[in-house]
């Protein structure tokens, strides 16, 4: 993945400037930094849900452009998408949330079966069991806590399968000590792992800390602008101090 | 949740099967004799007592015969048209309308009556417009509002405008524009009520109102009578006897002309249609209830 | 999209003004109408003798055994022509629902293209060309192409429905947050799929109970139908109301009564529990694989699929029939005989038509909303009524009850019967039709405003009630400014509705565009019918915008 030159605008001070950077296969990162960085615009802009301005974002060697046309469907399929707000289906089952995952997959009709009669129940079961909630299969996805819709999320997109995951602050409504089993789940189930040795896991944290131990690389960001980009251990103290006390300093435009 | 999802599948399929055995029907038809009348004088009187006329045709004829009762003048006719009613009891235009969309229909039978059918012209006592004995004297109605029956009703609406025509009254003379009540009985009641001050309608209808006590006359009284026209008639399909055999017009004109009012079943059967007896008839008879709605654009 | 901030007014005062604004529109409209309608010798008072006979005619119905058996026979057919046009409407406002939302038009990223938008706004402007159009119109011209056959009912009632719920729909997938549509598009799901997992499990149960809704109204569809000769009560009724027998009509009424009063409370019924479901989930082994779900409603969904097998059978109904050799030919002749659309009687008389259709409606939900907005608040049942001490309860009980019942009453004798009725005691023109529908709409207004009453949130009412304030000034300073604009709302929806409903009261002469239908329709005049019936599409349509205009401002 690679983004050059990348700007998005909002117009109101907020936005993503000047973005130039690329990510491997099988690299995991971290981008860092306080709220209205563009960290959430940076990962939107992975997936094509919001497209640049100016510059060029390609994933998966496709421009996003052309991802999000109608074309670009099984180019998408091959990246997961962890939302901040999950967005799984309230009034479905766990199992049909789970399934969906594998939609870009199926054809129309199939899936249209498939919410009447589930199919592969046995792979769906098998993928909440290793986030840990093989029981919820049946249950409405309404019904559960915060924490299992977290689980469910992270299971349709191992049933997805794909070759690059983002995940959008996944941890953001969670405390710490949740936090940490939920980024320690997604780094060994969707990261690169022993059978996925190319897979990407590109996470946006608020905790810096989460992000230097979990991750192999941290990217620290504020108003729409790469601070640093480096090894969690070369990330020091006094780095991350100074990204996240930068709104706050002389010159900057959100405090005169 | 599994079994709720079953028995939707259940229900769908019970849905195709109902579907397959409605197909099954379908044939028998064109072995019925379908009849149905225009709703002119207590339509539900017949529509509710029909299988006397239906068992009576079917001894007759040796087809099994239905009835479908119709609840508008114009879906008779379009019913004719498609095909659904093989014989109908028309009223004047009606029948011409209907023989103009179905070529080679035929006006078969028509009551003893109907060769010398008149219409009423009532008015309210308090109107001002006195009893007259000539067509002329509908001039009177100018500056009166006044009401029709149904819209295609030979009696209640087409006669009466031609003879207003014929003695030069304009409709726009009328105080407003004409009302179109509904029915022969909707006139009598709405020109009561003083909605309108005058109305007109079929003279059978009037006669037996009258005679039943139901008219305040302390309220309404008949003007005029229109001098006669033929009006109502049976209408039969083209192809009756491809599809019945060959004779079976002939033998159903034979079978309505042979109703008697000695046999008590049979009056009662000429009772609803408040007739003597049938007789034969044909299309040109209707020549002129043909050109007078010609003149007034109720047919094209 | 909401906001533009050029604009200098802080957007709860821009709000406001907008409210005056149409407030005085609506004003205006309403004087316009009544001076169009006039004010002076509108009222016959010779004839109210004729309406209460037909009154009087209530205590006793015609009993006979032959006739209730007829009743009951056509009961049945009526329900059962509701029950298939319902699932009809609800089949063609699932598919032309998905067409219609926004979700499925708008891109995945945030701008829309030119012709995207178009495409959106085309899709829903063809749509309503269905719904323009009264289920007595769409009756008429179906008995031309499938003749007398059961389909014609189902068909008349499924089309403008079916229009009606697809719009209802779009809009249910469209509130449903969009997120989780989004999040499956972007993971490479098609428009369809993403639709299928990710509104529709949201939506469907609010379309469930919508069609419960329209069942209701379907019932009363069924009988006004019925008057083209669809069979059913509406059948029976229109053949004793021709020889004007009113004892035989009352016997029909109280079965259309109560066929609308079991519909109304099975629909309301269904719509309460679906808002908050009384799910007692069983403790014990059965709760990780079942949960809660309200038995009323499985019960409600399960009995409702078993009448339609049912319906299918006892109104033998026929599928070859819709493609038929006959039907393709009559079709033909239909489209033939439509086309090209001519004027009759001029365009001037066909605009004023049209102006007199918009005056009507206009006057019929004037007529028709303080009374009924008052009935709505001695019928709505509210939760903290039940506190107060026994015998006052009682008595508000049985006003409830005896309400309820009249206005069941209004809305389940058919507008062309109210039509005729009115017609006894005042002068033909706008007037009698804008009563008519007045009153059947007041019946119908009434409902759907005590449903407002009670789902809306009563806590300042109720603290003005502990602090002592009487009840009618309760209502003006704490309930009524809350809804108002539900209530406007709900005013504007019937006007709209009424405007379709001019077509079935053309009985009240010379007035509106009803007059125009029949009288082509006698005269087999169908090029001018299309043109009628174009007209009518455009002040429906446009109604429909203006109405969407006000609805949205009050938001």
């Amino acid at each position: 993945m690679r983004f050059e030159e990348v700007t998005v605008d909002y117009g109101d001070g907020r936005g993503v400037f000047d973005l130039n950077f690329a990510i491997q296969k099988g690299e995991c990162v971290s981008f860092v930094g306080p709220s209205g960085a563009g960290k959430s615009t940076t990962i939107a802009l992975m997936n094509g849900l919001v497209l640049p301005d100016s510059g060029t974002v390609s994933v998966l060697g496709v421009d996003t452009r052309e991802l999000v046309r109608r074309s670009g469907a099984s180019y998408r399929h091959r990246i997961g998408t962890i939302h901040q707000s999950l967005n799984l289906t309230g009034a479905l089952r766990v199992i049909h949330n789970v399934s969906a995952g594998r939609l870009g997959r199926w054809s129309t009709p199939r899936a249209l079966l498939s919410l009447l009669s589930p199919r592969d129940i046995e792979e769906v079961r098998l993928a909440l069991e290793r986030v840990g909630v093989g029981d919820l299969l049946w249950e409405r996805t309404d019904k559960l806590s915060g924490g299992q819709q977290q689980r469910v999320a992270i299971a349709r997109v191992l049933l997805q399968d794909p070759d690059l995951v983002l995940a959008d602050e996944p941890v953001s409504s969670l405390d710490p000590a949740r936090s940490r089993s939920v980024i320690k789940l997604l780094v060994d189930t969707v990261g690169h792992t022993a059978e996925r040795p190319d897979r990407a896991l590109v996470m946006s944290l608020h905790d810096p800390d989460l992000a230097r131990s979990f991750s192999r690389r941290v990217v620290g960001m504020t108003e729409g602008m790469v601070q640093f980009d480096l090894p969690p251990s070369s990330v020091s103290d006094d780095m991350l101090d100074e990204l996240y006390s930068l709104e706050s300093l002389p010159g900057s435009p959100a405090e005169p | 949740m599994k079994n709720l999802r079953r028995l939707v599948f259940a229900l769908l399929a019970l849905t195709l099967f109902a579907a397959a055995c409605g197909d099954d029907g379908g044939d028998s038809a064109s072995h019925t004799l379908t009849i149905g009348a225009i709703p002119d004088q207590d339509p539900d009187l017949l529509a509710r007592n029909y299988d006397l006329l239906t068992d009576f045709l079917s001894d007759r004829l040796g087809v099994s015969v239905e009835y479908s009762p119709v609840a508008e003048y114009d879906s008779a006719v379009t019913q004719f048209k498609t095909g659904d009613l093989d014989l109908v009891w028309f009223g004047g235009l009606t029948g011409v309308q209907a023989r103009l969309q179905v070529p080679g229909a035929e006006a078969v039978a028509q009551r003893d009556i109907d060769a010398k059918f008149h219409s009423v012209f009532i008015a309210r006592v308090d109107s001002g417009i006195e009893p007259f004995s000539s067509v002329d004297g509908l001039t009177s109605l100018a500056d009166h509002s006044f009401t029709f029956g149904s819209e295609s009703s030979t009696s209640g609406r087409l006669m009466p405008q031609s003879f207003m025509d014929q003695s030069g009254l304009s409709l726009d003379e009328l105080s407003g524009d004409p009302g179109f009540s509904g029915s022969h009985d909707k006139t009598i009641q709405l020109v009561v009520a003083g909605t309108y001050d005058a109305g007109a309608l079929n003279e059978q209808v009037w006669d037996t109102r009258l005679a039943a006590g139901e008219v305040d006359l302390t309220q309404v009284r008949e003007v005029f009578r229109t001098p006669p026209y033929f009006d109502y008639h049976w209408v039969a399909q083209p192809a009756l006897d491809a599809r019945f055999g060959d004779g079976f017009q002939a033998r159903l004109i034979a079978a309505f002309e042979s109703l008697d009012s000695s046999d008590p079943d049979q009056a009662t059967i000429l009772e609803f249609f408040s007739a003597g007896a049938f007789i034969g008839t044909d299309n040109s008879n209707y020549d002129q209830i043909e050109s007078v709605a010609r003149d007034s654009g109720l047919i094209g | 999209m909401t906001s533009s901030p050029a604009h200098a007014l802080p957007v709860p005062l821009r709000r406001r003004r907008d409210r005056w604004v149409w407030a005085l529109v609506v004003l205006v409209a309403v004087l316009w109408s009544i001076s169009r309608a006039g004010v002076s010798g509108v009222l016959n008072q010779r004839g109210f003798g004729q309406l209460s006979s037909f009154f009087r005619a209530a205590i006793q119905p015609e009993l006979s055994g032959d006739l209730l058996r007829i009743a009951l026979d056509e009961s049945i057919t009526t329900v059962s022509y509701a029950l298939l046009g319902t699932v009809l409407s609800i089949g063609i406002g699932l598919v032309g629902g998905v067409f219609m939302a926004e979700s499925i038009w708008s891109p995945i990223t945030r701008r829309w293209s030119l012709s995207r938008r178009f495409g959106w706004r085309s899709t829903r402007a063809l749509m309503a060309i269905p719904r323009s159009i009264h289920e007595v119109v769409w009756g008429l011209l179906l008995i031309n192409v499938l003749g007398n056959d059961p389909w014609v009912a189902v068909i008349a009632i499924g089309i403008p429905f079916g229009s009606v719920t697809a719009k209802v729909f779009s809009e249910f997938l469209d509130e449903v947050h969009n997120d989780s549509y989004k999040a499956l598009r972007i993971g490479g799901a098609s428009r369809l799929q993403a639709l299928l997992f990710g509104s529709m499990p949201e939506a469907s149960g609010d379309l469930l109970s919508y069609g419960f809704y329209r069942l209701e109204c379907a019932i009363r569809s069924a009988a006004v139908l019925g008057v083209i000769g669809a069979g059913g009560l509406g059948f029976q009724l229109q053949l004793s109301f021709t020889s004007l027998d009113y004892n035989e009509m009352w016997t029909f009424l109280y079965a259309l009564i109560i066929l609308s009063g079991l519909a109304d409370w099975w629909s309301s019924s269904v719509r309460r529990r679906h808002a908050s479901p009384n799910t007692q989930v069983a403790e014990g082994a059965g709760v990780a694989r079942q949960p809660g779900r309200d038995r009323f409603l499985s019960w409600s969904a399960i009995s409702a699929g078993l009448a339609v097998p049912l319906s299918w059978w006892w109104l033998d109904l026929s599928p070859s029939n819709l493609w038929s050799a006959r039907t393709q030919r009559l079709f033909g002749d239909l489209v033939t005989d439509s086309f090209p659309p001519t004027i009759t009687n001029g365009f001037g008389s066909l605009f004023t038509a049209s102006v007199d259709t918009v005056a009507m409606a206009v006057l019929a939900i004037a007529v028709a909303f303080l009374p009924a907005t008052g009935l709505a608040f001695v019928i709505a049942r509210r939760s903290h009524d039940q506190s107060t001490d026994g015998s006052a309860s009682l008595a508000s009980e049985g006003a409830r009850f005896v309400t309820r019942l009249f206005l069941l009453t209004l809305r389940a004798i058919p507008p062309p019967v109210w039509a005729f009725l009115t017609l006894f005691v005042l002068f033909p023109g706008i007037w009698p039709g804008a009563v008519a529908l007045g009153i059947y709409n007041a019946g119908v207004m009434a409902r759907l405003q005590a449903e407002v009453v009670e789902n809306h949130d009563d806590s300042k009412g109720r603290a003005l009630e502990a602090a002592g304030v009487p009840r009618v000034s309760r209502i003006a300073y704490a309930t009524a400014p809350q809804l108002a604009g539900r209530f406007s709302a709900i005013g504007m929806y019937r006007w709209e509705v009424a405007i379709r409903e001019t077509v079935v009261v053309g009985v009240v002469g010379a007035a509106g565009l009803g007059r125009v239908v029949d009288e082509q329709v006698v005269r087999f005049d169908y090029d001018g019918l299309t043109s009628t019936l174009i007209a009518l599409m455009i002040v429906t349509i446009a109604a429909d915008q203006i109405s969407a205009g006000l609805r949205r401002s009050l938001r």
